[in-house]
């Protein structure tokens, strides 16, 4: 087990206390996230690992208020960075903080710049809302940033308008624009989803590199176990709007203790050279409109018995900064699908 | 509009080009109307009344002798003002109606597109007469009146781009970065939606052209013996069969004013949009 890994325990950046977030909709609310706590130590690398509609994005979007209102209603019991506690959801003063002290990468850099405006006035907008820098000093960070980001030429570039970059480059933009405010914690929401597998492996550094060289804390979300493996120090997995197991990302590929998570590590691809059948996980998650009063993952399980289908195992402790919710974590290894 | 490249892309459009550049011309005729013509526009020659184009009236004269090339310059210069002016006014006011309701959605919404149907609903014409009779027909508020008339239908299509511009993932990641409503409206939205504002403006102007003249009509626009091209083609149509050029050339001035204007509109959306301007 590598010693470096930091710990939880070291005075955390960002800690988010049972987020709940539910969205009205024609057939009624459907629960989102339901109680989701996390804490990201300084210089951290935390993913959120989850299928689409584990609620992993919403959770995300929650950490700078950007869940949309009223369709969506969202309280937290308590979201704190470095300890001072963050507005309320819905309150004044989330303004200042986005983009300067928490940013986000998002999916699909196609679309997420302004397309009738330069990248140069797009990156130099934030420094001169946040960073109190005059429009031509903002043009010159900007044009630092674009070359911290590694975009060649970056001086004649910054008068370029976005559809003139490859999808690469614009997601490189995109982080630009995001450390433009030197933020203590940055959200990758599934930032390579929507490029080439050989730019996704430059991003991915990149965000590394700046990490090491910021000592920022970070927040992946990520349906990629692969990518998981390598770049994060803690995993939470989430199904169904909870988080069911969350561990060191070392103890987590090798032990996994929730059924979910063993399934998932089976169901992804190995490159080590074992040749296997790569086994899906039968079934849809339940609807978020009408979850089950047992464990959500019950019917999907091979390990459920009745008091699964009964009652909602809670996150509890099951080893050293493990933590996993099912009635029968003891008998996940048994499954294999651990590395 | 400091872009350079939008200069270059707009001159790469021919028919925009040549529709500047006759505006252009007409615009400064018209504004320099006393030197170009030996005529007053209100110079009643009962001996020359309804000339037919001729070396000293090159449009000939009217039912009073008056010189018609003198009258469209005169009468042009308040008709593009008033086109102008309308234009403006009403795409500004539909731009903010149609971009607060659009963007703010709910009742912010609900209220002011109530306030559109109201406002449509209102049959212009006795409005115009209250209106009318505040003003004493100066030519300002008449082309303010009509482009109070006339935003409701940018209002509308303003809104429902908003509404769809509003959900843009990079309407998202400006907010993500701290960008506050009103510069999100104005940085992000607004010049996405620039492409329809700047069509329903340029079919403003030649819309108000026609207004102004149906207003003249009723005895509420410009009021005689002051011209303007929409009260030219009035007072010309009792006479379309025996006299055509009163109101064939005032006629014209409309047209060629309005394709023009339309054709620059045409011009502007491509050049102000950077995605056609590369390619």
């Amino acid at each position: 087990m590598s010693v470096s890994t930091p710990q939880v325990s070291e005075a955390p950046v960002l800690v988010l206390e049972d987020l709940r977030v539910s969205f009205r909709t024609d057939e009624g609310d459907a629960e989102a996230v339901r109680g989701v706590s996390l804490s990201l130590g300084p210089g951290e690398s935390l993913a959120i690992v989850g299928e689409s509609g584990s609620g992993k994005t919403v959770t995300a979007l929650s950490l700078l208020d950007l869940v949309p209102r009223p369709v969506g209603r969202t309280t937290w019991e308590a979201l704190r960075l470095h300890g001072e506690p963050l507005p309320g959801p819905g309150d004044r003063g989330w303004e200042g903080l986005r983009g300067r002290r928490i940013a986000m990468v998002f999916q699909d850099p196609m679309t997420s710049l302004n397309p009738v405006m330069t990248v140069g006035d797009q990156i130099a907008e934030v420094l001169v809302r946040h960073m109190d820098l005059s429009r031509k000093a903002a043009l010159e960070e900007a044009r630092n940033l674009l070359a911290q980001v590694r975009i060649p030429e970056p001086a004649r570039r910054l008068a370029d308008h976005p559809h003139e970059f490859s999808g690469g480059q614009r997601q490189r933009i995109m982080i630009a624009m995001a450390l433009a405010g030197a933020p203590d914690v940055l959200i990758a929401d599934e930032p390579t989803t929507a490029l080439d597998v050989t730019v996704q492996a430059q991003i991915v550094g990149l965000i590394r590199d700046l990490q090491r060289a910021s000592g920022m804390s970070i927040l992946w979300i990520t349906h990629d176990l692969g990518l998981v493996a390598g770049l994060a120090d803690r995993v939470a997995v989430m199904y169904a709007g909870r988080v069911v197991e969350e561990a060191r990302a070392t103890d987590l590929f090798r032990s996994p203790a929730h059924p979910y998570t063993a399934l998932l590590l089976r169901s992804a691809p190995r490159l080590d050279g074992a040749l296997e059948r790569l086994a899906a996980i039968d079934g849809q998650p339940p609807s978020l409109l009408s979850l089950p009063s047992g464990c959500a993952f019950a019917d999907r399980c091979p390990l459920a018995e009745a008091r699964c289908r009964e009652a909602d195992p809670e996150l509890r402790e099951v080893g050293s900064a493990h933590l996993a919710a099912c009635w029968r974590s003891d008998e996940v290894a048994r499954m294999g699908g651990g590395r | 509009m400091s872009d350079p490249r939008i200069w270059r892309q707009l001159r790469r459009h021919k028919v925009a080009v040549a529709s500047m550049v006759l505006f252009g011309v007409a615009a400064a005729v018209c504004f320099l109307a006393p030197w170009l013509t030996p005529y007053e526009f209100d110079a009643i020659d009962l001996s020359r009344i309804r000339q037919p184009p001729s070396r000293d009236h090159w449009l000939g004269t009217d039912d009073l002798g008056r010189d018609l090339w003198t009258r469209i310059l005169f009468g042009g210069q308040i008709s593009l003002l008033i086109g102008l002016i309308s234009a403006a006014v009403g795409t500004g006011v539909g731009t903010l109606v149609g971009a607060v309701a659009g963007f703010f959605g709910g009742r912010t919404d609900a209220l002011l597109m109530r306030l559109t149907d109201v406002a449509y609903s209102i049959p212009s014409l006795p409005l115009l007469i209250v209106l009318a009779s505040f003003t004493q027909s100066a030519f300002m508020m008449i082309a303010v009146i009509i482009g109070l008339l006339s935003w409701m239908t940018t209002a509308r299509v303003v809104r429902s781009e908003v509404l769809s511009i509003r959900e843009m993932p990079y309407v998202e990641a400006a907010r993500s970065v701290g960008a506050r409503n009103r510069r999100i409206i104005w940085r992000h939205v607004l010049p996405n939606a620039l492409g329809p504002i700047v069509v329903g403006g340029t079919l403003a102007v030649g819309n108000a052209l026609i207004v102004e003249s149906s207003l003249s009509y009723l005895g509420l626009g410009v009021q005689p013996p002051t011209p303007t091209w929409g009260n030219m083609l009035r007072d010309a149509q009792s006479t379309m069969a025996t006299e055509p050029w009163l109101t064939i050339f005032p006629g014209l001035a409309i047209l060629l004013v309005v394709l023009a204007v339309n054709f620059i509109g045409d011009g502007l959306q491509d050049a102000l949009d950077p995605r056609v301007r590369s390619e």
